[in-house]
């Protein structure tokens, strides 16, 4: 809460000073801008939408793909990687010895606090209040920085066009009964609901089989401030490919970069004019000794 | 001996004008190949390398090396160093030129160039990206508007040229501020990927760091500039300016040294340096030839005051600099390996080209020294 509070005072700062330095064309378009208008009830994590992922239960007969694919309406094609046409994937891991072998379902986060969106110079990506993070297509510039900023690699491209767009998965978020991919999986090994009851679930799993789960945890309960996907494995998570983010959220290593962007606009230029009036002054000194 | 040597140094400029019409016309057909066919004709750009050479040469080497604009508007309009005023304009149009060829290599390296103007009317006070998009607008419409009195003499629009020298001091003051902003958060793009940066390169100092390095790197582009074009346009270098400049340059690098290498020590990421990776080589290289050589020269009795140490010293700076952009971009970053394309190349070294053409083309026709 106090985050939120404490940006919203960056942004009228912000907003104030630009309007007053540059001109009252951009201060117009800010104002028209919906996204500037605060974004109505905002649901708390554990009521967004989420799906939960057992890796121990998941047979890794692919039917999820599918349905993605088919729900999506993206072609067919032989890949190992999400990729512009593939919103998710099953992979197969497999230690050197054969002896543990683990499935991973592939596919944009939904983080708590997405990078990509605290990223996109073009708010083309943001969460929407139930908790799905979706691109509006029409803003997107293709500065690629979303791609940069993800930690888990979800955002694609289509390098074969010549003006692609993002793709990633969106959640399915205006299908009436969520997910195609949780609806269609047969092991109930990936699970639809809200994030706080599969969070529960995941703990009741974990509490009932001790020690069959790593470090008796659920990944994205914290990970990088969280995640609304969230997965149970029994191998390492850093075995299936989740990188090991602390529990800050990453935007919170920009956010204090931005946050002192008025203070430099004003010191900055409060400094130089300070200068320029006494340099001005001693020069005038200087010339009236000299007359 | 006059008629002699007259035609031949023609001639040379002549094929010097000739080679760089013709990388800027091959920039031209890898550009519009981009255009029209799509990125993987042209570039090496994948999922895993979204941003190539476009963004870790053109974008984060070509807007500190226009830094010299910003530092010499100040020196002599705020700080009133008249000394330098003779090179003032001169280094106004290479940061004009400069912001315009980044403004260009972007509309290649973009997947929808033809929204660039989206950041206008989409806010994103969150992203990094979204102040520099903003900063390097309104900076190149400042540096147009500082630039513009030569232009407006020729033309002999001496209404409007007395309006800009009314507000010319709020106008420096605003390229002074939105210089200092965008130059940092330029490394403030990379705060964001603390774990595909290499520890040698993530630091939370990155804005710091790129700042500083702009404007050692400004000082060090001027002298560069002021040396050349006294080789190939004639007149004289003033041994007092650039000797100044070079004291600028020197304070810059030496509280990046302290910087740098505060951090190091503060992050215990010493042992990093010297384990004989290929990223502790390149961090090596990037700090032996853009900083501790340039500082060495500089602090040697016998060099400092040499025109042609400091003339080395500079270009030193500035290759330096390039290192230390790219490994930010490329080497620091976990990726697939990444090699440019040909005309990936192409593109960049025909936006320069262009630019270095547009240069000779002002310095020509436009009355750049002022009294
Ligand atoms: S996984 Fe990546 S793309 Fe998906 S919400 Fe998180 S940061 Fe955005
Ligand atoms: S590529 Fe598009 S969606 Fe991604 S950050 Fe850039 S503008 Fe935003
Ligand atoms: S939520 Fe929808 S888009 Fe995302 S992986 Fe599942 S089916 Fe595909």
């Amino acid at each position: 809460m106090e985050n939120e509070h404490t940006q919203k005072l960056s942004r009228r700062e912000f907003l104030k000073l630009i309007g007053a330095a540059a001109s009252g064309l951009l201060m117009a378009a800010a104002t028209a801008n919906p996204s500037f208008a605060s974004s109505g009830e905002e649901l708390p994590p554990e009521e967004h939408w989420a799906m939960l992922y057992d890796a121990t239960k998941c047979s890794g007969c692919r039917e999820c793909e599918v349905a993605c694919k088919s729900y999506n309406k993206l072609s067919e094609e032989d890949v190992d990687d999400l990729s512009g046409n593939t919103f998710t994937l099953i992979k197969l891991y497999q230690s050197e010895d054969g002896s543990q072998k683990s499935f991973r379902k592939f596919q944009c986060m939904h983080c708590v606090e997405p990078a990509c969106a605290a990223s996109c110079p073009v708010s083309a990506l943001h969460k929407i209040e139930n908790g799905p993070v979706i691109y509006d297509s029409y803003k997107c510039i293709g500065c690629r920085y979303c791609m940069q900023a993800c930690a888990f690699g979800a955002p694609r491209y289509d390098w074969s066009l010549a003006y692609p767009l993002i793709r990633k998965c969106e959640m399915c978020y205006h299908r009436e009964n969520g997910p195609a991919c949780a609806e269609i999986c047969p092991k109930q090994a990936l699970m639809f609901g809200k994030r706080g009851d599969l969070i529960e679930i995941a703990k009741a799993r974990i509490a009932v089989n001790a020690g069959k789960y790593f470090e008796d945890r659920v990944y994205g309960e914290f990970e990088g401030g969280g995640t609304s996907i969230l997965i149970l494995s029994a191998v390492p998570f850093e075995a299936i490919g989740l990188p090991a983010l602390d529990p800050k959220p990453l935007p919170d290593r920009t956010r204090w970069a931005l946050n002192i962007v008025p203070a430099i606009f004003f010191g900055v230029g409060g400094a130089m004019a300070a200068v320029y009036r006494s340099s001005k002054k001693s020069d005038k000194e200087a010339e009236e000794k000299k007359a | 001996m006059t008629s002699i040597t007259l035609p031949i140094i023609k001639k040379q400029a002549s094929i010097g004008t000739l080679v760089l019409l013709a990388l800027a016309a091959l920039g031209a057909f890898a550009a519009l190949f981009r255009w029209v066919d799509g990125f993987d004709q042209v570039s090496s750009l994948s999922d895993s390398r979204p941003w190539g050479i476009w963004i870790s040469f053109d974008l984060l080497v070509g807007v500190p090396i226009s830094a010299g604009a910003f530092i010499l508007a100040a020196t002599v309009h705020i700080f009133h160093i008249e000394k330098y005023r003779p090179i003032l304009r001169p280094a106004l149009l290479t940061g004009f030129l400069g912001y315009l060829m980044v403004i260009l290599a972007l509309m290649v390296d973009l997947g929808q160039p033809q929204r660039i103007w989206h950041m206008l009317i989409y806010w994103n006070l969150h992203s990094p990206l979204f102040e520099v998009g903003m900063c390097v607008m309104t900076y190149t419409a400042v540096l147009l508007i500082e630039f513009s009195p030569p232009i407006l003499e020729k033309l002999g629009w001496t209404g409007l040229l007395g309006f800009l020298k009314k507000i010319s001091i709020p106008v420096v003051i605003l390229g002074v501020t939105l210089s200092t902003m965008h130059q940092s958060s330029l490394g403030s793009l990379f705060l964001i990927v603390p774990l595909k940066m290499y520890p040698l390169w993530y630091t939370p100092l990155l804005p710091l760091i790129f700042l500083v390095s702009a404007i050692s790197v400004g000082f060090g582009m001027v002298i560069f500039e002021c040396a050349l074009s006294h080789r190939f346009l004639g007149g004289h270098i003033r041994k007092d300016i650039f000797e100044g400049l070079s004291r600028g340059m020197l304070i810059a690098l030496s509280v990046l040294l302290l910087i740098k290498l505060a951090d190091l020590i503060a992050a215990g990421e010493m042992g990093l340096v010297f384990d004989g990776s290929f990223q502790s080589f390149m961090f090596l290289l990037e700090n032996l030839i853009g900083i501790i050589l340039p500082i060495a020269i500089l602090l040697t009795p016998s060099l400092r005051t040499n025109t042609a140490w400091i003339f080395r010293a500079a270009l030193l700076t500035v290759l330096g600099l390039i290192l230390y952009r790219l490994n930010i971009g490329l080497v620091g970053m976990a990726g697939e390996p990444y090699f440019p394309q040909l005309l990936e190349v192409a593109v960049t070294v025909g936006v320069f080209s262009a630019g270095i053409l547009a240069f000779g083309f002002a310095m020509k026709n436009l009355p750049l020294e002022e009294e």
